[in-house]
């Protein structure tokens, strides 16, 4: 073959190589530019805050509102702003239907009931990854008044740090009856037979965990959620939070069950979420700050009156 | 026997006490819960009205406006008084934004007021009926559990009446045709279901120009035992049934320690339907209840027997912290959740 027969052949595999060698020079430039995408967030924070108010004068009741809500820094800015928004507002989600922004029905018992609206939040950050972060939101509040309808309720939020999707239950679960034998049994295991293991018991809880309980939608909204332990275990639990017709209760009520459960016994009710490939690979990672000036709920804060009250009435 | 009348003071005591109890915290807890039902009719008391009487005014319901109405002609059938057009006109601001326009098929939101006078005259006064209530009584909801009634008639002390005022029902009508056979079937329900719980079953019957009043009464001893309660309470019954040409309407009277039949009488007695509204159409849209709603076999007949049971055990359990009694898994979930110490 004759050397001007090879040149055009020599020429091309040359353009080949320049483009897959460009190609390897552009991906690594770009993973030394934006590290995260590839490896996750290592270096970020979470800083506790607190929405605080003490008798706000805004209102024809009184107001005392602390709560804590967790927010992220040194993630990408729009998802950040994004997963602090979600978190914000998972936080004051009680907080807004009782209080900021009422229905028509609760605008009317407000006006005619309520001599005060206080909620406590906690939120704990027990997991984050360079992937995900999993916060979990402890609340008692009261509607109108501590002494007749304190609550006490739980949720979670798990985001995806790099996309910011919510993981809820059932995204990364199959809840099937087999799945709530497993969570009854936990439950029973760590809290003395909470639960009486029969069919008509397992219905009922799948129906609760499905959000399909027809005959009791209309009192409570159903609040199934998980979050993620330091051991990267489960706590899975469902929160009954009452609407205004499943406002009942004199004592102040719990409004959820939950339970941890290692990682192992739900491997066999995994979905093909996404959430596993980011599961799988997570590690610790990020730090997680305390709320700075932290103040504590004069109705419902660990020293308040109120608790006094019912232990003198119980 | 110095002992046992002791314990018979005491168990008096402990009853009054637990009486006093509901009165002084139901009152509260009863109202408040008033808005927590769906009931599209909720009757309130609205007391900015005039000193001498309280209305009880109705939630918002909906009227659509039909070819060749205008606004008089409709506030003369809702109110017996088409100067009251104005009413519409102010609840519906937003709908007419010239005020005197409505056309076929506009849908007006109205609400219908009925009167409580606190004169001599004391009664209830709405467009289609009226009738005369005690001095002092007042008008409540009434909610205990799933028990609830949301027109009810409330005397000093523990004296309720629930009305159930309604539109004749054809079968209503056939099942008091033969009082006599009613008392028969009411006897046998009793004795099949509450043989010890329910005495001194009575049937009255009298006859009022063209109207029908049927009364029947008993004494209901509610079993306190599970409640830690050895004796049980006697509280009072009475149901009177009224019905004139286009109305049925029942009372339902149950009171501790009071003659509630002889104000189940007198209310029942005194009620009229208005000759004066030509226009009579319905009174269903009331949407007036006692619930829940228990079949049996006198058709078109509230059945109050299981109805006072529920009420009142919900009411003592409340008042004595004792666990609701169990109707099934779900109940003892909901139980078990609010009262799980699980929490952090």
């Amino acid at each position: 073959m004759s050397e001007r027969e090879n040149s055009p052949r020599i020429f091309a595999v040359r353009i080949v190589l320049a483009v897959i060698v460009g190609g390897i020079i552009g991906v690594l430039i770009h993973i030394a530019l934006h590290p995260e995408q590839v490896f996750g967030y290592r270096d970020y924070t979470i800083q506790k805050e607190q929405y605080y108010v003490e008798y706000s004068d805004q209102f024809d009741y009184w107001d005392v509102v602390t709560v804590e809500y967790p927010v992220i820094e040194g993630i990408e800015k729009e998802l950040q702003e994004w997963i602090n928004t979600a978190m914000y507002d998972m936080a004051m989600d009680r907080t807004r239907f009782w209080h900021l922004a009422p229905s028509r029905e609760v605008a009317v018992f407000q006006k005619e009931h309520y001599s005060i609206f206080c909620s406590d939040v906690d939120c704990d950050i027990g997991y984050h990854s360079q992937y995900l972060a999993s916060v979990h939101y402890a609340e008692y509040y009261a509607p109108g008044n501590p002494v007749y309808w304190t609550k006490y309720t739980e949720r979670a939020m798990n985001v995806d740090l790099m996309t910011g999707e919510v993981y809820e239950l059932s995204d990364v679960f199959r809840i099937d009856e087999d799945f709530i034998r497993l969570w009854m049994q936990s439950m029973n295991a760590e809290y003395e037979d909470t639960f009486s293991e029969d069919e008509e018991t397992v219905e009922i809880l799948l129906s609760w965990f499905r959000k399909e309980d027809e005959e009791l939608n209309w009192r409570y909204e159903f609040h199934p959620y998980f979050y993620l332990t330091e051991e990267k275990n489960f706590v899975i639990g469902i929160s009954l939070d009452p609407l205004l017709a499943g406002l009942t209760g004199a004592a102040p009520e719990n409004s959820t069950y939950k339970v941890q459960i290692v990682a192992e016994k739900l491997a066999p009710y995994r979905t093909d979420s996404k959430f596993w490939e980011k599961y799988e690979r997570s590690e610790m990672a990020g730090e997680v700050l305390p709320c700075k000036n932290k103040q504590s709920n004069l109705w419902l804060g660990g020293e308040a009156g109120t608790w006094n009250y019912w232990k003198e009435h119980s | 026997m110095e002992l046992l009348e002791r314990t018979f003071i005491a168990g008096r005591f402990f009853v009054c006490v637990v009486w006093g109890l509901f009165l002084f915290f139901g009152s509260f807890c009863l109202t408040v819960r008033a808005e927590s039902e769906t009931y599209p009719i909720i009757y309130h008391v609205c007391h900015h009205a005039a000193n001498d009487y309280i209305a009880l005014q109705e939630d918002t319901t909906i009227y659509e406006v039909a070819p060749g109405d205008c606004l008089w002609t409709i506030a003369e059938s809702l109110w017996g008084d088409g100067s009251r057009y104005v009413e519409l006109v102010n609840a519906n601001l937003e709908i007419m934004e010239d005020s005197e326009l409505i056309y076929p098929g506009t849908l007006l939101q109205i609400r219908r007021t009925g009167y409580i006078k606190k004169d001599r005259n004391n009664g209830v006064m709405t467009p289609e009926y009226s009738f005369k209530i005690p001095n002092t009584w007042t008008s409540v909801y009434l909610q205990e559990g799933e028990y609830c009634a949301n027109f009810v008639l409330s005397g000093d002390g523990l004296c309720h009446i629930a009305c159930l005022i309604q539109d004749k029902e054809e079968a209503t009508a056939q099942t008091v045709q033969d009082w006599e056979a009613c008392g028969r079937l009411i006897q046998e329900y009793v004795d099949a279901q509450y043989p010890d719980a329910v005495s001194d079953l009575a049937f009255e019957h009298y006859r009022t120009g063209s109207d029908d009043l049927y009364l029947y009464s008993y004494v209901y001893e509610a079993d306190l035992t599970e409640c830690g309660i050895e004796k049980g309470a006697k509280l009072n019954v009475c149901v009177g049934l009224k019905l004139t040409e286009n109305i049925q309407a029942q009372f339902v009277g149950f009171a501790y320690d009071y003659d509630i039949h002889g104000t189940v009488r007198y209310i029942a007695a005194d009620f009229k339907e208005n000759t004066w509204n030509k226009a009579y159409d319905s009174i269903n849209s009331d949407n007036m209840t006692i619930a829940p709603a228990y079949d049996w076999e006198l058709e078109g007949m509230f059945n109050p027997f299981p109805w006072v049971e529920g009420f009142f055990d919900s009411v003592f359990r409340r008042l004595t912290d004792t666990p609701p009694k169990s109707q099934g898994a779900k109940d003892e979930l909901l139980h078990g959740l609010h009262s799980f110490k699980g929490r952090e």
